[in-house]
């Protein structure tokens, strides 16, 4: 098929990936006889199915997927929680006390008051209601350290790289500790003020150039000292 | 008294402005041209100059207007005060009201709203400079900066006018072609889908002019829709070699 053996392709939404009998994947539909992209993104072909990485998006939940969200309105059993994502997360109360909720004895604003930073974990969604959360897993729950830096969702593969190569390699690079939710928020944590300004920079370089080779080693090259256009 | 005519078009078939009968004004297109807006562009075309910011798909405000099924389509085209010869009122007027409304209408085809039902995506078309073509600029631009928000689309949508100057059928038309002409048909097209999803007629046409508007204002979306896809490549251009790299 054309473009199978050229390097990267970007394609524009209505471009016709594949004809015949390929199966339209992800960011790609059907329309008669073809399969077409349907956002802006890089061409991935597979045996039998075509798809589009989309360069620019936003966060749909998904099942399993680790966010960080902010809480943004809480009520007597619930908390709405910002995951950067057209729906907000919801988090019961009986997931945060681990009982049956007594409303005369326990304090939803209390525990975790609007402005709290939550790692969570999407237990629930479809499309017709909103993605059902839980914080009752290790290392999930109230985030006390760190910055957040907000990176496209559609770039956050990029972040944290094949089998979580680019991640591990700024962590070892930086000596910090990054936490990254599927919907586009990391926590970031360090001691080092200096070291917090390059890594928001690493973040927006792997953000600005996710679609390009040698990423790794810039990104390695600006945490480690020699920083471009300074 | 009787006012005399401007010669719109000249007996070589030339316009005004120098163009020939199915030459489209020069294009200029910046995309992501607004830091906030999770999409944009500043499209130029001519002496017009619109400004698109997309935003989205967000939660539903006021919350009864959301739909279980679908998302909802929210467009405004506004004109600013200065964008044309005398201080337009920045309130909406019953023309932008309408505009706004035939946009959506031409923006909905291409929109896969099932995806992500109970939201909205908000499109704001703010005309800088008018100079005719405005509510097709707006569109074609519309198209581009919901491209660039990165919100799933069937196709791209384009759009060009054509009309009739002193019984001459002409391809985007500016203000004076479009206010002393004798007809004015905004067509846009999906070239992907070969659908047309707009299509206005101010004035007479016959219908063989009829046929031959449309088959122009094909023509003039077509080599718009190769800018509006260049546009959208470049913005993401790998840097030199590295498509070899891969090849290798």
């Amino acid at each position: 098929m054309e473009g199978e053996s050229r390097g990267p392709v970007v394609v524009v939404p209505g471009e016709v990936i594949g004809s015949g009998n390929y199966r339209a994947g992800d960011n790609a539909v059907r329309i008669g006889n073809s399969v077409v992209a349907t956002r802006v993104g890089i061409r991935r072909g597979g045996p039998d199915a075509v798809s589009v990485i989309p360069l620019k998006g936003f966060y749909v939940p998904r099942v399993g997927d680790l966010v960080v969200g902010i809480v943004c309105d809480v009520t007597y059993n619930m908390w709405k929680v910002d995951i950067n994502s057209p729906y907000f997360g919801v988090l019961p109360a009986t997931d945060v006390f681990g009982r049956r909720f007594d409303p005369t004895r326990d304090d939803p604003l209390r525990t975790f008051d609007i402005g709290t930073v939550l790692k969570a974990k999407i237990v629930a969604y479809d499309r017709s209601q909103d993605p059902l959360l839980t914080i009752r897993e290790p290392e999930l729950g109230k985030a006390d350290f760190g910055f957040l830096v907000r990176v496209n969702p559609a770039k956050i593969a990029r972040v944290i790289g094949r089998g979580g190569s680019m991640l591990s390699k700024i962590q070892q690079a930086s000596n910090s500790r990054a936490i990254v939710g599927q919907n586009g928020t990391v926590i970031v944590t360090t001691n080092d003020p200096a070291m917090r300004d390059k890594l928001i920079r690493a973040l927006r370089l792997i953000e600005d150039e996710a679609h390009t080779y040698g990423l790794t080693e810039k990104v390695v090259e600006l945490i480690s000292g020699k920083v471009e256009g300074e | 008294m009787t006012e005399e005519k401007t010669k719109l078009i000249d007996e070589n078939g030339i316009r005004t402005d120098g163009r020939k009968s199915d030459e489209l004004r020069p294009v200029s297109i910046e995309l992501g041209y607004l830091k906030h807006a999770d999409g944009s562009v500043l499209y130029e075309q001519g002496k017009c100059k619109i400004l698109v910011a997309v935003f989205g798909p967000s939660e539903v405000h006021p919350k009864h207007l959301e739909l279980p099924d679908r998302a909802i389509l929210r467009v405004r085209y506004h004109m600013a005060p200065f964008s044309v010869d005398e201080r337009k009122s920045p309130a909406p007027s019953r023309r932008e009201m309408e505009l706004s409304m035939v946009i959506r209408n031409a923006l909905e085809p291409i929109m896969m709203t099932e995806l992500f039902p109970r939201t909205v995506v908000e499109v704001f078309i703010e005309i800088l400079q008018a100079d005719g073509g405005t509510r097709v600029a707006g569109l074609t631009a519309a198209a581009l900066a919901l491209a660039d928000a990165g919100i799933p689309l069937r196709g791209i949508v384009s759009g060009c006018a054509v009309g009739k100057i002193h019984g001459t059928m002409v391809l985007d038309l500016n203000d004076t072609e479009d206010k002393e002409g004798d007809a004015d048909m905004p067509i846009a097209y999906i070239p992907t889908m070969s659908k047309i999803s707009l299509l206005q007629m101010d004035g007479l046409l016959t219908r063989e002019e009829f046929r031959q508007g449309i088959s122009m204002a094909i023509n003039g979306s077509m080599k718009l829709y190769a800018m509006q896809v260049a546009a959208l490549k470049s913005k993401y251009n790998l840097p030199e070699g590295q498509e070899k790299e891969e090849t290798q």
